[in-house]
């Protein structure tokens, strides 16, 4: 059942009821910012590990603890929605979440090889500190930004 | 371009479709309390989309208790996409119209 004749008042009536029925659902029911501290700690841990490891020394174990971390966390985010009536998708549903997925992977990848590259091959020993500052600061925007992963209606 | 899709155009399917499109699958009542409405309204609407084969309702037991979880089909979701769209094309002809 299709049809073309619509006002443009209600038109944009139509994507603010969406939009706002979207923030309402993703901004009442986000789960505890101590859970995505935890979670956002957790990976600049394993960057910062990652950086920092040399032949298997005490900072490889970093890498594990913050990858414990990161997937117990991850798991109570999860649940925690759950119990509140929303199950989350590990993989996006529309094509602009998608692409932020990529990017962002993408983008964690560039500082977790960066988190070493700059510490062995050019001698910058605040490479590790900074790149897993800002993956861990980035995280933490993402998951305020698009907490269910994502993209919500844009604003017109 | 894009067309309007009536099963999706209705306020209350609008903003169901809305929401279902930011998870993967939704609780009844979590729903039902979002748009204020009563157990009947929202099985109707439900229905309506459910007959389009938009979404799908599956039944589950949480700690004994049977809950309701409603998903977006591909179906759906590319028809709300395709009302989205619609919707912004109305907009933004109308803008350059101006």
């Amino acid at each position: 059942m299709k049809q073309r004749n619509t006002s443009t008042a209600s038109a944009k009536g139509a994507l603010d009821t969406m939009r706002s029925s979207q923030q309402a659902l993703l901004e009442g029911f986000v789960p505890s910012v101590w859970i995505r501290l935890v979670m956002s700690l957790s990976l600049g841990a394993i960057l910062f590990g990652y950086g920092m490891t040399e032949h298997e020394n005490n900072w490889a174990l970093a890498i594990w603890v913050g990858a414990l971390g990161f997937g117990l966390s991850s798991a109570l985010y999860a649940y925690t929605y759950r119990l509140q009536g929303i199950r989350i998708r590990f993989f996006p549903r529309f094509y602009q979440s998608e692409k932020i997925h990529i990017y962002t992977g993408v983008g964690f990848a560039t500082l977790g090889f960066g988190s070493r590259f700059l510490r062995t091959e050019l001698g910058m020993e605040f490479g590790p500190y900074l790149c897993a500052t800002a993956a861990a600061v980035l995280f933490f925007w993402l998951q305020r930004r698009f907490p269910t992963g994502e993209v919500g209606i844009k604003g017109v | 371009m894009a067309e309007l899709d009536l099963v999706i155009h209705a306020p209350n399917r609008l903003q169901i479709c809305a929401m279902l499109a930011t998870s993967a699958e939704l609780d009844f009542r979590l729903i039902r309390e979002q748009l204020g409405v009563t157990d009947s309204v929202l099985s109707k609407h439900l229905k309506a989309l459910e007959n389009a084969q938009y979404i799908q309702l599956r039944k589950r037991n949480h700690n004994g208790r049977p809950r309701t979880w409603i998903a977006l089909t591909r179906q759906g979701q590319q028809a709300f996409e395709h009302h989205v769209q619609a919707l912004e094309a109305i907009i933004n002809t109308a803008g350059q119209a101006d």
